[in-house]
């Protein structure tokens, strides 16, 4: 193979590389994007997590005597962030099931002597599990040398409230959530795009087709493939991996359409903003990144960054992912998730109407 | 025979893209029933000009009418009367040919027996009876043309825009386009963009030469030999554009 050739092939690849601002912006700022996402949002030494705590004192010695040492070495544990004392262990149920806590002690009495420390906590995140197990194994070593208690008489437990879940039973509203958006998000941007550079755009605008039906009649056609990738992923995740979760299937079907509709908006404000195929590509696969970062559908909230956990709030996956969490993984009904599934809503109506306008802004220039 | 009329005219045309000017101060009339040819070296303007006429573009300055509307403010009474034939041949390639042409004549609501015959007179000319039902994805270029071509046609339009409409097509298929050009003009007006001046020479009875986005000539081809002292339109072609 003559070397000149090779390196006249690599020159080109450089000067085409180069040239093409677009992908230019895209290889240098890529890179700088996507650690600092991973930075700020992977973490899988979780701490602080919200604990809310009950200490029934009556008619135990050692809680009469050291409840406020409780409190103590169970705040100065590095996993748990005291942010309530509540009255009940009702309360400590609701506070975990309304999201308020991720944890919730409790500590009552175990005979006369005897006492005993029950660790509530939501399961519905696997890395929350382990660092739970971790801090109560903590918390009871402090407790022994403190209170210089037999360790007969002082009983630690867990109870995880939601369910025992297996890892991926844990991360299936997640997966449901991008594997819709991909396909949706992409499948309505490129279908813009390979209409945009065959011309037929063009020659549809000659006819007396309208802009308004040409692009909703492409977003209703384009939504047969939010209903199919919805029950494509929905068939995948119960037939053959067997998820065992809560939530009736046709619910959790609606909700991917609806996550499926919203990318689809997405994908026609793309489409606004790019020229080729490439392009349309290259930015749903940054898209799904920052996304899968942001919805904290694998990585607990807690320890992302602050300015991440505000930029959450703007990534409509955070909602979707909520919504069917609660759904699938915590039992809630539509009406419980009915304000994830509102904010879902108007993200669908802006990513609609600024691509409505975005695009017919871009077809009426052409 | 019935007199002709003005159905397009061209007033002084300016069209831009950003600061860039791709035609100015362009004037010419097409009458009824006419072939006009528009000339013209790659980036003189013509598809510019093309694309203010057929309703994707507003002029900077001037004034164009098709039919007798203003391309300025009648976009909608406009588009019902053309049929437009882009460079690109702009189908969907996962679409038979048979369902682009029914979904390129659903707008015009024509009547079903109406539409089925356009469908089978058209095919017939363009000689694409065979393939009406096989994918875009799988024709030629030449045959995506003649589809192309049958989609502009179908609804029978009163004024056919043509964008270098036989460019990178074989001999034959370039006869059978002409052949559609030829037999269509009793039916309607046909404004063509080309820079195969032999063929505008055979097919136009006025053409306009367009040079860096200025009119350059414009007449019928015998008038534009004999005022250019030239044997034929490729020779006025060139003295009016000169070499490269």
């Amino acid at each position: 193979m003559p070397l000149s050739n090779l390196l006249e092939v690599v020159k080109k690849e450089i000067r085409q590389l180069i040239r093409d601002k677009r992908t230019l912006a895209l290889v240098l700022l890529q890179p700088v994007v996507i650690i600092l996402f991973l930075g700020f949002c992977l973490h899988h030494d979780v701490s602080d997590m919200d604990a809310f705590v009950f200490i029934q004192e009556t008619g135990n010695y050692h809680i009469e005597k050291h409840s406020q040492d409780i409190l103590e070495v169970i705040e100065e544990c590095e996993a748990f962030h005291i942010t309530n004392q509540v009255d009940s262990t009702s309360k400590i149920y609701d506070a975990i099931r309304d999201g308020e806590a991720r944890v919730g002690v409790i500590c009552n009495s175990s005979g006369w002597i005897g006492f005993k420390l029950t660790f509530v906590y939501d399961s519905t995140n696997r890395m929350i599990d382990g660092v739970v197990k971790e801090g109560m194994a903590n918390v009871s070593e402090e407790l022994l040398d403190i209170l210089i208690v037999q360790p007969q008489y002082f009983e630690v437990q867990s109870e995880s409230h939601f369910g025992e879940y297996t890892y991926f039973e844990s991360y299936t509203p997640g997966i449901l959530c991008l594997a819709t958006f991909w396909v949706c998000m992409s499948i309505s941007s490129l279908s813009v795009i390979m209409e945009k550079t065959s011309g037929t755009i063009e020659r549809l605008l000659t006819t007396p087709y309208s802009k308004v039906e040409i692009i909703v009649g492409k977003l209703i056609g384009n939504s047969m493939a939010a209903v199919s990738a919805s029950i494509t992923s929905i068939s995948i995740v119960f037939w053959i991996f067997g998820a065992d979760v809560k939530g009736e299937i046709p619910i959790i079907l609606l909700v991917s359409i609806l996550v499926g509709l919203v990318s689809l908006g997405h994908g026609l404000l793309i489409s606004a903003f790019v020229e080729s195929e490439r392009e349309a590509v290259q930015i749903t696969a940054y898209l799904f990144l920052i996304y899968l970062f942001l919805s904290n559908m694998f990585w607990p909230l807690e320890n992302m960054h602050w300015s991440m956990a505000y930029a959450r709030l703007g990534c409509f996956l955070t909602y979707a992912v909520n919504a069917l969490d609660g759904i699938m993984l915590k039992g809630y009904s539509v009406l419980e998730v009915e304000q994830d599934l509102v904010i879902l809503g108007i993200f669908g109506l802006f990513f609609l109407l600024t691509g409505i306008l975005a695009f017919r802004r871009k077809i009426t220039k052409t | 025979m019935s007199k002709r009329h003005i159905v397009i005219s061209v007033d002084n045309l300016t069209v831009k893209y950003g600061g860039f000017v791709a035609a100015e101060n362009i004037s010419f009339k097409v009458f009824s029933n006419q072939v006009f040819g528009i000339l013209g070296p790659n980036g003189a303007g013509k598809t510019s000009i093309l694309r203010v006429l057929t309703t994707l573009m507003k002029p900077a300055h001037g004034k164009a009418v098709v039919g007798s509307y203003d391309v300025a403010k009648n976009v909608k009474d406009i588009r019902p009367l053309i049929g437009v034939v882009p460079e690109s041949f702009a189908l969907y390639t996962y679409l038979t040919a048979r369902e682009n042409l029914l979904f390129f004549s659903k707008p015009y609501h024509l009547a079903k027996e109406l539409q089925s015959k356009n469908i089978e007179r058209v095919s017939a000319i363009l000689k694409i009876q065979d393939r009406l039902d096989d994918k875009i994805i799988t024709f030629s270029s030449g045959m995506k043309q003649k589809i192309s071509i049958a989609c502009a046609v179908i609804h029978n339009p009163k004024i056919l825009f043509m964008d270098e409409p036989t460019i990178g097509l074989d001999p034959k298929i370039r006869r059978t386009i002409w052949k559609l050009i030829a037999d269509s003009k009793e039916k309607m007006t046909i404004l063509m963009t080309t820079h195969y001046l032999e063929e505008a020479e055979q097919m136009c009875d006025n053409v306009a030469i367009i040079d860096q986005g200025h009119m350059v000539a414009q007449g019928n081809p015998l008038e534009l030999n004999q005022l250019h002292s030239a044997q034929s339109l490729e020779e006025v072609f060139i003295k009016c554009t000169g070499e490269e």
